[in-house]
């Protein structure tokens, strides 16, 4: 379970708060989508779940392992090779190396690479191994911040399948401000409005209730109970 | 198809584990774009050591102690470097690793020890090579007193990772920090007694440099090294209390700059 408790994310350089004692539940094995729109801090939430940032004030409690967002790059060293990438994850996971570079090399259907740097490979190849690497690994909470799917039609169709397994048995959570995207992969929903999580039926429905946030200035309305 | 890749079971690492790996990542990383590659943390010594030889040449100056030239710059420069060495790989470690933390339960600790530890293993290397190489070559003499020299390396390493994890810290903060480091540094390339020993100087620059806490490590050394050789100022418990000091410091910056997301370097 990954409980927000009464949680502040206040960063110094916003004038409003990201998170204003937002409570939130996401059970196990559970799909939940937050809606929030652009610049609303939706990176931020995701490293609050992540575990790298702590919140202001509240806790956020999680119980099993949580991802790294899905497809994040910024872990490889460019210098380094392929393979050390992926070995020093493994090692750091206590995962054994050969089976995630093995994994990673098949989901890139062999066309990786592997001898050569990390800095050598396409932006299009680092982003799909980021992706299987980020899979590779079992959690039991995926953390999807915009990115749930890499590439052309083909190898979405691939990304979406792996996905599908890994969530057989294991929750999402979902941070995007696109509603359409949202309603295709998850059960349950949140709209992220001035710094509270609220929950809505569907996200179109956060959606509208953003929109009208944004038309009146007194936030004590909180249009998405309308839903 | 990709439901035929086989699904990996969830693993943990412990943390000697993770500081093993981290200790990997930067032993790899560190001079991944040279082509010489790790050879360089060997060269550097080396270098330094051999020019500041030929200045003595030059100049023909006789080391104060009676052992050779190179035995007595070599036990000058390598505790010096050992310092900025771990001074410098420490206040890149929080910035270079700062992606390793979205591996949990990674943390910054790791990565600073892992920095440490890295150095401390090459700190070993170097001055094994490094005297090896010189008593073979220059027939210097064997340390009279090995746990001295020891003692005296670690406490060089000690002082620069005390530093070093401070540096780590305020890098994070401010980009006129970690330019200003070398410059603030380099005087004590004149003040450790690389080029002379305490018992040379006249009795105010000795009270003056007393406060260098390379200068300590350096007579230390020395004191061990070669037996004749007593220093007049060789405290373990000054560099060892600097160390711990700015240790300590850092630890509550680190916090704050963590708690009001201070840092620079965006995740």
């Amino acid at each position: 379970m990954i409980l927000f408790q009464n949680v502040t994310l206040r960063p110094r350089n916003r004038a409003e708060p990201i998170l204003l004692e937002a409570d939130a539940v996401i059970h196990p094995r559970e799909r939940v989508g937050i809606l929030a729109p652009a610049g609303a801090g939706k990176s931020s939430i995701a490293r609050l779940i992540c575990g790298i940032e702590r919140p202001d004030q509240g806790a956020i409690h999680r119980s099993g392992r949580v991802s790294w967002p899905i497809g994040l790059a910024g872990p490889f060293h460019p210098e380094l090779g392929v393979t050390d990438n992926l070995g020093l994850i493994a090692g750091l996971l206590g995962e054994e190396a050969d089976r995630l570079i093995a994994f990673c090399h098949r989901f890139c259907d062999h066309s990786l690479a592997l001898r050569g740097r990390m800095k050598d490979l396409t932006p299009a190849q680092r982003a799909r191994l980021a992706y299987a690497c980020s899979l590779a690994v079992p959690c039991d909470y995926y953390i999807a911040d915009e990115t749930v799917t890499v590439g052309e039609a083909d190898l979405r169709a691939k990304c979406d399948a792996m996905l599908d397994r890994r969530l057989r048995a294991a929750g999402l959570v979902f941070l995007s401000r696109n509603p359409a995207q949202l309603s295709a992969r998850c059960q349950r929903f949140y709209v992220l409005i001035r710094g509270k999580l609220m929950p809505c039926r569907t996200p179109q429905i956060g959606q509208e209730a953003l929109r009208l946030a944004a038309a009146s200035e007194p936030p004590e309305k909180e249009p998405a109970h309308a839903g | 198809m990709s439901s035929a890749l086989p699904l990996l079971e969830p693993t943990y690492a412990s943390r000697i584990d993770r500081i093993a790996t981290l200790m990997r990542r930067e032993r790899q990383s560190r001079f991944a774009a040279s082509a010489l590659g790790y050879c360089w943390s060997y060269l550097t010594p080396l270098t330094w050591i051999a020019l500041v030889v030929i200045v003595f040449r030059v100049l023909d100056r006789a080391p104060p102690l009676y052992v050779p030239a190179e035995i007595f710059v070599a036990t000058g420069i390598l505790p010096y470097l050992i310092f900025r060495q771990t001074i410098t790989s420490m206040s890149r470690s929080l910035v270079g690793g700062r992606y390793m933390l979205y591996f949990q339960p990674v943390t910054t600790s790791e990565l600073l020890l892992a920095s440490a530890l890295l150095d401390l293993i090459n700190m070993f290397v170097t001055a094994i090579l490094i005297f090896g190489l010189i008593t073979l070559l220059f027939e210097a003499p064997l340390p009279s007193d090995p746990a001295g020299v020891l003692l005296a390396l670690a406490l060089a390493w000690a002082l620069g990772a005390g530093f070093g994890r401070l540096a780590a810290v305020l890098v994070l903060v401010s980009d006129s920090f970690s330019r200003a480091v070398p410059i603030i540094l380099r005087p004590l390339f004149w003040l450790s007694g690389i080029f002379y020993t305490a018992s040379e100087l006249p009795g105010a620059a000795q009270n003056l440099l007393w406060y260098s806490p390379t200068f300590h490590i350096v007579e230390l050394l020395r004191e061990g090294y070669f037996r004749d050789y007593a220093s007049p100022i060789s405290s373990v418990w000054y560099p060892l209390f600097v160390a711990l000091g700015l240790a300590l410091i850092s630890v509550p910056l680190e916090r704050r700059i963590m708690a009001r997301r201070a840092s620079r370097y965006r995740l």
